[in-house]
Order: C-alpha cells, then sequence, then structure tokens
C-alpha cells in the first residue's frame, strides 16, 4: 500500500509539473528569447546653405549600431552594441554583464554608458526630435560617452526612482600632448574602452523620478579627474616628474537635471549641464590648450503629434530646440573666447511611419557671441531603431 | 485511488496557479484580497483551459476568479516584451470584463523599469476594449518606449478577445 501511495505521489507531481507547464523564469528562458537581437540607424544629409562660397552638403551613414543581449538565466544577462560610425569606424558603445540581485540592487560591470542627461543613454534616433543630437549633448555632454567601470543599479518601486552608481575611468587629458580643448571641452578625451588608461578612477551617479505619468525627471552626477599618460614610468620618490605630471589633469564635478513631460499629443523635453574643472590654468599653460574653467548649457524643446489621437502608429511631430551652451562659462588664466559661447536653434518636422521608423527633417541656426550672422543648415535623415 | 490521485492534482494545482512560480500565486491573492476588499481564504480561483477564442502568443493562462463562491471575473496571466528582456503582468477583469487592475509579476531588465510604476498601471483601469494607443489614451513613458508599448498592445488585445469570448 505504501508502495503504491508512494508511486501515484510520484505520478502527480510528474502530472502536476507537465500540466502546470513552465514557469515564469523558464519561459523567459526558452531558446528563442534567451538572445535578443536590436539595432539602430540614423542616415544624414546636413547642407549647409548660409555661405558665400559652394559648400558641399554630406551625405552620411552617421551611426549603424547592432544590439546583442545573451540572458544566461534569470539574473545575469550580457548587453553589448556594436557601433558603425561614418561606416568605416567600428566601436563597441556597451558591453556589459548585468546580474539581478533583486529588483533594487543590481551589480553591473563592463563597457558603460554614462548616466548625464537624457541622449547619452536615450540615443536611438526613433526616441528624439531632429536629425542631429542636441548640441549640448555633444559639446559638453560628450555623447555617446562610455567608459570601462562597475557599480550598482535598480529600482526603488515604491518611491518611482531608479538610481544608477558607477565607477568608472575617466576622460584621458595627456598622451603625447594636451588631448583637451576650449571648444568641446572633454569630447577628444573619451577613452571608449579602447586600451584606455587609468590614473584617477571617477564617480558617476544618476537618479530618475518616474511617479507622475508622462513625466520623467533625473538628476545626474560625476565627479573626478582626468587620466593622463605621464605618471607611467616616473619613479614614486620624484616629486619633479610628479608636478609636470599633475599639471596634465584636471579635476571636474558635471552635474545636470533633466526633465522630459508628455500629455495629450505634446511632448516636451529639456536638460541642463553645469561642470567646474579645477587646474585647468595650469593644464592650458603646461599643454597650450584653451579649457574652460566652467561649462554651462541647457535646451528647451517642444513638440506636438499632429496625428494625436488618430487611429494610427503613425506619429507626425513638428517641433522647435532652443540650445545655449558655452564651454567658456568662466576661464582661468585665458581669455575668454565668445565663440564657444553658442546659440542654436532647430525647427522641424519627423514622421513616425512606425515606432521605430521616422523620416526627419529640420532647418538650424547656429550663432555665438563673437558674430551677428547665424550659419544656417539643413537636414534630412532617416531613423530606425528595432 | 483514482479519486486520490484527482485531490493530489486539484491540491497541486490550487497552490501553484503559474506553474511552479508560486510567489506569483502569493502575489496575485494578495492583490485580489485588497482590490475586492476580502479575505484571502474567501478567494478561489479555477483555471480556465485556455480557449481557441483567447489564444494568442501574450496568454499565459486565465483563471477564473471566485469570491465567497461567487464568480468575480477573470485573471489573465500575459507576457510583455521589453528591449531586452520579456516580462510577465497579471490583468484581473471583472464580470463586465473590464479591467479593474494591472500588475506586473516579475521584470527582469532594469531597463524599462518604468513600467511597474503602480500609478502608470492605474491608467488601464476601466478599460473594456475601446482605443487604446501608447502616447494617446496611454501616457507616454521615457525611456521605456517597448516596455510600454508592448505591455499597452498587449492589453487591448487581450481585452478584447476576451470580450468575444464565450467563457
Amino acid at each position: 500500500m505504501r508502495k503504491r501511495l508512494l508511486l501515484i505521489l510520484m505520478l502527480a507531481g510528474i502530472t502536476a509539473s507537465y500540466v502546470n507547464g513552465q514557469n515564469a523564469a523558464e519561459s523567459l528562458l526558452n531558446s528563442e528569447s534567451k538572445l535578443s537581437i536590436g539595432g539602430y540607424a540614423q542616415i544624414d544629409y546636413n547642407q549647409p546653405l548660409s555661405s558665400d562660397v559652394h559648400q558641399n552638403g554630406k551625405m552620411d551613414i552617421h551611426r549603424l549600431v547592432m544590439l546583442f543581449a545573451y540572458r544566461f538565466n534569470d539574473r545575469t544577462q550580457f548587453v553589448t552594441e556594436v557601433e558603425y560610425e561614418h561606416v568605416k569606424e567600428v566601436y563597441v558603445e556597451q558591453a556589459f554583464l548585468n546580474y539581478r540581485i533583486n529588483p533594487w540592487l543590481n551589480f553591473r560591470g563592463g563597457l558603460l554608458l554614462i548616466p548625464m542627461g537624457i541622449i547619452n543613454e536615450y540615443h536611438e534616433p526613433a526616441t528624439y526630435n531632429g536629425v542631429e543630437r542636441p548640441n549640448l549633448d555633444s559639446k559638453i555632454v560628450p555623447s555617446t560617452w562610455r567608459e570601462i567601470g562597475a557599480g550598482f543599479t535598480g529600482n526603488v518601486q515604491n518611491l518611482n526612482l531608479k538610481y544608477q552608481l558607477y565607477v568608472v575611468n575617466g576622460f584621458k587629458s595627456y598622451d603625447d600632448g594636451g588631448i583637451l580643448r576650449g571648444s568641446d571641452a572633454f569630447r577628444k578625451g573619451r577613452q571608449k574602452g579602447a586600451e584606455s588608461i587609468l590614473t584617477h578612477p571617477n564617480l558617476s551617479a544618476k537618479i530618475d523620478y518616474y511617479g507622475v505619468p508622462g513625466l520623467k525627471l533625473g538628476l545626474s552626477g560625476y565627479f573626478g579627474e582626468t587620466q593622463t599618460s605621464l605618471y607611467d614610468g616616473i619613479a614614486k620618490d620624484d616629486s619633479a616628474l610628479e608636478a609636470k605630471a599633475d599639471s596634465s589633469v584636471i579635476g571636474m564635478n558635471m552635474v545636470g537635471l533633466d526633465g522630459r513631460y508628455s500629455i495629450d499629443g505634446w511632448v516636451f523635453r529639456g536638460q541642463l549641464n553645469y561642470a567646474s574643472l579645477s587646474n585647468t590654468n595650469q593644464y592650458n599653460a603646461f599643454t597650450g590648450k584653451d579649457v574652460g574653467s566652467e561649462l554651462f548649457g541647457y535646451y528647451l524643446e517642444a513638440g506636438y503629434d499632429l496625428l494625436n489621437g488618430q487611429k494610427t502608429e503613425q506619429k507626425l511631430v513638428p517641433f522647435v530646440r532652443y540650445e545655449k551652451y558655452n564651454t567658456h562659462k568662466a576661464v582661468d588664466g585665458i581669455e575668454k573666447n565668445l565663440a564657444y559661447d553658442r546659440t542654436d536653434i532647430t525647427a522641424g518636422i519627423g514622421w513616425w511611419l512606425a515606432q521605430g521608423a521616422v523620416l526627419k527633417a529640420d532647418m538650424q541656426w547656429f550663432g555665438n557671441e563673437a558674430t551677428d550672422d547665424f550659419e544656417t543648415q539643413l537636414n534630412l535623415g532617416i531613423g530606425i531603431w528595432f | 485511488m483514482i479519486a486520490m490521485l484527482g485531490l493530489l492534482l486539484m491540491t497541486t494545482s490550487q497552490a501553484q496557479l503559474f506553474g511552479a512560480d508560486d510567489a506569483t500565486s502569493k502575489k496575485l491573492v494578495k492583490l485580489l484580497s485588497k482590490e475586492l476588499h476580502v479575505d484571502r481564504s474567501d478567494l478561489e480561483f479555477e483555471k480556465v483551459s485556455t480557449a481557441e477564442c483567447l489564444q494568442t502568443e501574450q496568454v499565459e493562462s486565465v483563471l477564473r476568479v471566485y469570491k465567497a463562491g461567487k464568480p468575480t471575473g477573470f485573471v489573465v496571466s500575459a507576457i510583455g516584451k521589453g528591449r531586452y528582456d520579456q516580462f510577465n503582468y497579471l490583468v484581473y477583469y471583472n464580470e463586465d470584463r473590464e479591467v479593474k487592475l494591472v500588475n506586473v509579476t516579475a521584470y527582469f531588465s532594469d531597463h524599462g523599469n518604468e513600467i511597474t510604476s503602480k500609478r502608470w498601471l492605474k491608467q488601464f483601469n476601466g478599460y473594456d476594449g475601446g482605443d487604446l494607443d501608447y502616447g494617446d489614451e496611454v501616457q507616454a513613458i521615457s525611456g521605456a518606449t517597448l516596455s510600454a508599448s508592448s505591455i499597452v498592445k498587449g492589453i487591448r488585445e487581450i481585452t478584447i478577445l476576451l470580450q468575444d469570448c464565450n467563457l
């Protein structure tokens, strides 16, 4: 009798698990869903218009990015994006391992996007207006800004907060000469995880609040010092060479505020960035560069979906963006270059044929404080994201 | 003996409404006892053999809900797709097959996690199969486009199917 009961129990167990089928984790991990493939691309035509001389238009596959994500189990995932820029340059845009300890605590390590502002993390062309990304996200926040590092991220559901906290490698300011410059501050110093050198670890953090439907607010911070090749190989008691190497380092604190709001077809977004740089006086004197000691910029953008409320997946969004950004907000020991105090106006339209496919057209007016004239440019673009 | 076998099967499937995923079952009981203002022990569930009319990729299982023995709606457990990953959610419908509660029960990726916000999910309450477009009737969430539109499409499709389904 006992044997029978055991047999029945076993049978029941087997049948039950067969009937009940897969659990959430198992269904997630069937072979089809272990590997995700995605990608985005941006194909641009830029035509400068206001000039006394003939100027070439430029047609470019600006970016073509392939995404692969592989899930090992319900906690462990690897994500990478391989980027072709201007067809012939190959980069790795992201490559990280994510381990979910629980929903509010994930460990993440590898080549990470620095969470600063909107575009650096969310830069797929179907997610923003305009053929080109805002210039604030090029000259002050050097998108796509990514470095190797590790840290934690997670969501505190009850507070509707997402946080990210990483220790990462920083910009390279010196390697056989100064690298950073006044016009775009840190942009040329991005190491992108390519044989990057580390002398000073940096801290990157962001908090996003999403508790009000339609609204997302972000507060980001980045703190640290740049990297230099000059410490390598010098004796640890050689204070003269150390002092020289110190002159090739810039300290930086950058903060960012961003907001996005959408309601009844209206879309608004804005971002503000401020950075304070130290040691620029010594750096500029040592390298002959013209890096400012404070950077400041912001943009505001509004758009309206003309097809809002229509029974269609399509969107037709005219928009206007006003940007102001100054990489010489303050200087230390050099003259301010007024041409670095810039104002850009962008106005155009985007036609989303599907959520991930968009045709864009816009005009841009670029001005700066050194001149009264605005340069104009026509942009046409195709953006895809899947 | 057969009766015993049947009894065993029944108890197993009652405790585990969603396969081996017992945590989801517990979560469902907790959510619904709060929503319907009843004691947990007064709630009963019966798995509906997913009729043809509800067979879509997203639907995992459908449960009939009983409150103190009286039918009080349906629960659909479904799968959505984010940028890197799938996620699981539950939709509770009343007897008129209107959405009364949506809950994301398992979200694996940290990307797009914003859709688990209870305030955002409240937008679906009262939905009964009309227009439901992401960015129009449902407010968009920046940074969670794929997950959010997946759950919007899913809820719309499931609701329309359920409305026409003879369960």
